[in-house]
This record gives C-alpha cells, sequence and structure tokens, in this order.
C-alpha cells in the first residue's frame, strides 16, 4: 500500500491547498474500489502499480483536477498581464530618461549616455520579472478579473494611417511659439540682457549669448518644418525624419544650454541643491542675475523634458505604424 | 483504425478524443439519477459499452459539482468512505434539454452520414 501513498502524494504537491485532503481522499477511496474489483481484498504489489499506471501521471491526473496549475499566467489573466506590462514598461523607461534630464541640472557631471543606456537595458528584465511574479500570484490565489468584453463594432477597426493628415492647429500654435520665441531672443540681441518683470532692471546672460546661433537655427528649423507640413497637409516619411532630426538637435542644443548654465551657477557661489531654501533667500538678496540664471535653466530644464516625451512618443508611433503598414495589403488574389 | 501509418493514427486518436469528450459528460449525468461513487459510475459505463479513464472521469464529476448541477457527499457507512454523486434538479433539468439536443445531433449526422 505504501505505492498508494508515494502516488497520492506525489499528485498533492499539483494541488491546491484547499482541495488537496478532499481530492486526495476520493482518489484513495476509487483507488482502493478499483483494486479489489480487480485483484480482490489482498492484492500484490505487481496488481498496486498496474491500478496506478492506468490511473496515470499524477501532474496529469493533478492536472484534470485543476486546469489553472498548468499555466503561469492563464488565459483569463493574460491580457490584462500584457496590458500592465506595457504600461509599466513604458512609464518606467520614460521616468528614467525624464530622470536623466534633471540630473544634468542637478547631478555632478556630464550626462553619461552609455550608462544611462545599460540602466535601462538593466532595468527592462526586473520590471518584466516583477509584473511576471505579482501576476503569477495573482495566478496561484485565483484572482481572476472579471472582464466585460466589449461588444465588437467594425468601424472601431484601426484605419490605414498611410495619409495621416497633419494637425494644424498644433503646427499654427508651433510657428506662433517659434516667432514669439524669436521676438524675444531679437529683444535680447539687441539690449545684450534680459528684462526680468518683477524686479526692476536686466540681467546678462553670457550662456544665451554664446549659444545665440545654435539656438536660432533649431527654432528656424522648426518653424520651417511646420511650414512645409502646413502646407503639404499630411505627414511623409521625410518629414517625419526631419521631425525627430529637428527634435535631437533641439535636444543637444538645450543640454548644452544647462550643462552652460549649471557651471555658471556653481562659479558664482551656487552649489546646485535646489531644494536648499536658506539657500534660494540668499540668492533673492544676492540679484536680479542669479535668480534669473536660476530661472532660465528650470524653464531649460522643463523644454527639455517636453521635447524629450514628445520625440519619444512620436519615434514610439512611427515605429507602431510602420509595423501595421508592412502588413497592410490587399487580400485578393488576381481574378482571372 | 488498422493499417494507419503513425501521423494517421495519431490524427485520428486526438479527434476521437474531441468527439468523446462532451459525449463523455451527457453519458455521466444520464447515469446519476441514483447516486453513484466514481468507481461504481465507471463500471457501470463500461458494461454499457463505453469505456471511460478513470483520470478523466473523476475530475469531471468534481466540475459538474461545481457548475451547480451535480450534488455529492461523503459516505463513511461502507467497507471504505465513498464520494457519492447525483443530479439535482438543475441537472435534471440540463441533462432533458441535452438529450433532445442530442436526438437531434444523431438524426442530422445520420443525414449528413448516409448520404
Amino acid at each position: 500500500m505504501k505505492l498508494i501513498e508515494r502516488y497520492l502524494n506525489e499528485i498533492g504537491r499539483y494541488l491546491p491547498h484547499n482541495k488537496r485532503a478532499d481530492i486526495l481522499a476520493e482518489l484513495r477511496s476509487v483507488l482502493e474500489d478499483s483494486l479489489e474489483a480487480k485483484a480482490g481484498p489482498e492484492p500484490s504489489e505487481g496488481e498496486i502499480a498496474e491500478v496506478i499506471r492506468e490511473m496515470g501521471a499524477p501532474a496529469k491526473v493533478a492536472a484534470a483536477y485543476h486546469p489553472a496549475s498548468q499555466y503561469l499566467i492563464g488565459p483569463e489573466l493574460f491580457p490584462l498581464f500584457k496590458l500592465v506590462l506595457g504600461i509599466v514598461l513604458l512609464t518606467s523607461i520614460g521616468g528614467q530618461l525624464i530622470a536623466t534630464v534633471v540630473s544634468v541640472m542637478f547631478g555632478d557631471g556630464q550626462v553619461r549616455i552609455l550608462e544611462m543606456l545599460l540602466g535601462l537595458l538593466n532595468s527592462i528584465p526586473v520590471t518584466l520579472g516583477m509584473v511576471t511574479l505579482v501576476f503569477y500570484l495573482l495566478q496561484r490565489f485565483e484572482v481572476n478579473p472579471d472582464f466585460k468584453e466589449e461588444a465588437f463594432d467594425p468601424y472601431k477597426l484601426p484605419k490605414f494611417e498611410d495619409e495621416e493628415p497633419v494637425n494644424r492647429v498644433e503646427q499654427v500654435v508651433g510657428i506662433v511659439m517659434g516667432v514669439l520665441f524669436f521676438i524675444v531672443l531679437a529683444w535680447f540681441a539687441d539690449q545684450g540682457a534680459f528684462g526680468w518683470s518683477r524686479v526692476n532692471g536686466v540681467f546678462e546672460n553670457p550662456v544665451l549669448e554664446r549659444y545665440f546661433f545654435w539656438i536660432g537655427l533649431s527654432i528656424t528649423a522648426g518653424i520651417v518644418l511646420s511650414i512645409i507640413l502646413l502646407w503639404r497637409g499630411r505627414w511623409q516619411t521625410s518629414t517625419r525624419i526631419a521631425n525627430v532630426g529637428i527634435n535631437l538637435f533641439s535636444l543637444v542644443v538645450l543640454f548644452q544650454l544647462i550643462q552652460g548654465h549649471r557651471e555658471w551657477l556653481r562659479a558664482a557661489g551656487y552649489s546646485g541643491n535646489f531644494m536648499v531654501i536658506n539657500e534660494l533667500t540668499e540668492i533673492i538678496g544676492e540679484g536680479t542675475q542669479l535668480i534669473g540664471m536660476l530661472g532660465t535653466q528650470i524653464a531649460l530644464t522643463v523644454a527639455a523634458i517636453i521635447v524629450l516625451i514628445d520625440t519619444v512618443v512620436f519615434v514610439a508611433r512611427l515605429i507602431t505604424r510602420a509595423n501595421r503598414r508592412a502588413r497592410v495589403m490587399d487580400y485578393r488574389l488576381p481574378a482571372k | 483504425m488498422w493499417g494507419m501509418i503513425d501521423d494517421q493514427r495519431e490524427a485520428y486518436e486526438k479527434i476521437s478524443q474531441e468527439l468523446r469528450r462532451g459525449l463523455v459528460i451527457l453519458a455521466a449525468l444520464s447515469r446519476l439519477d441514483e447516486k453513484k461513487y466514481g468507481y461504481s459510475l465507471i463500471s457501470e459505463l463500461s458494461e454499457a459499452g463505453l469505456e471511460i479513464e478513470q483520470g478523466t472521469l473523476y475530475p469531471l464529476l468534481r466540475r459538474l459539482e461545481s457548475q451547480g448541477l451535480l450534488d455529492s457527499f461523503w459516505d463513511v457507512e461502507g467497507s471504505r468512505p465513498r464520494r457519492y454523486y447525483v443530479l439535482n434538479e438543475t441537472g435534471q433539468t440540463v441533462l432533458e434539454t441535452l438529450t433532445v439536443d442530442w436526438r437531434s445531433l444523431v438524426a442530422v449526422m445520420d443525414r449528413l452520414l448516409n448520404r
């Protein structure tokens, strides 16, 4: 009879705790019934083995009682798993990119691009593992989401995006902003300094002055692209690539500017710790230029974050669109 | 089945298994108007000509119970404790409907196969 104990214990390993005792008691009862019918009250070891063999391998028997144990993440949970994984991966990558930009402002060294990329690469398997673990536990404890399946609507099928129209309002706003910025820059070039609205007087910004040409170039490029887009009325491969190129160029300029401001601020005795309020009040006491430089640096950082997010979203959409377009074809056989 | 090469036999066995999967449920329900324990049910079906693997039938009984068609209870009076299953009211109704479905399916299949 030892064989039956070993068999039942092995099946028990694969069964959920709350059902184990009851299922195994029933299996024992039917095994004994089966043995008695086939071998009488005193079965031999061989006859027991035969009855067990007939019943099947432990994992297989357990699986029939508890099919969910066969999945790491079962079919009910899988769609939610995919959705959550996508969101978590995107936010974690996006968050790290933003953190990198912020570290340019508050950190003590150059941005180490390679280090950042390696960090990103490292974080992906960890994120994947964590989400999988959470869903494995949900599966294990049989927490199943009760999804109301949306009624299928053919009109909601994805559109072909070959002819993606340009959002005109967006482009017009872009042009207006660009021109306004240009006016400010021109005024700056004329005065050699910025006006500070609260405090009377102006502050000089040697960093902006140094990169004046590059700032102008990146804004001009943006305005030219917007005009082309308005004129053509739709996005094309060339304009998409140009958009990414201009964004990357702007990012480089912004990074240089932020870096320059940081160096200037440090040279002026500002430690770079944004959060120290004492220091801030001291700075306010110290004069317009310091506040101006700090304010500009913060504004530049915000701009860099916005441009970065915009670029990442644009590239991500570009990739999904390219994927979809690669599959689009006319599924008809030519008629003879 | 005889004379089939291995690939054919494998395909045949898969299809045959699928064909029997639903049928086993109906067969089990049909015998459970009186309380029965697992082994007695399997023997009865076998005597009637339907061989079902034990590993298939016992989990199936539990599933039908969790679906609300069967009631079950342990009886510790006999030579060993046994778990009995019996159709409840819902099970009776479902069995009657399924029987009608089955008869019409058989008629349709007969027409299709005897053309």
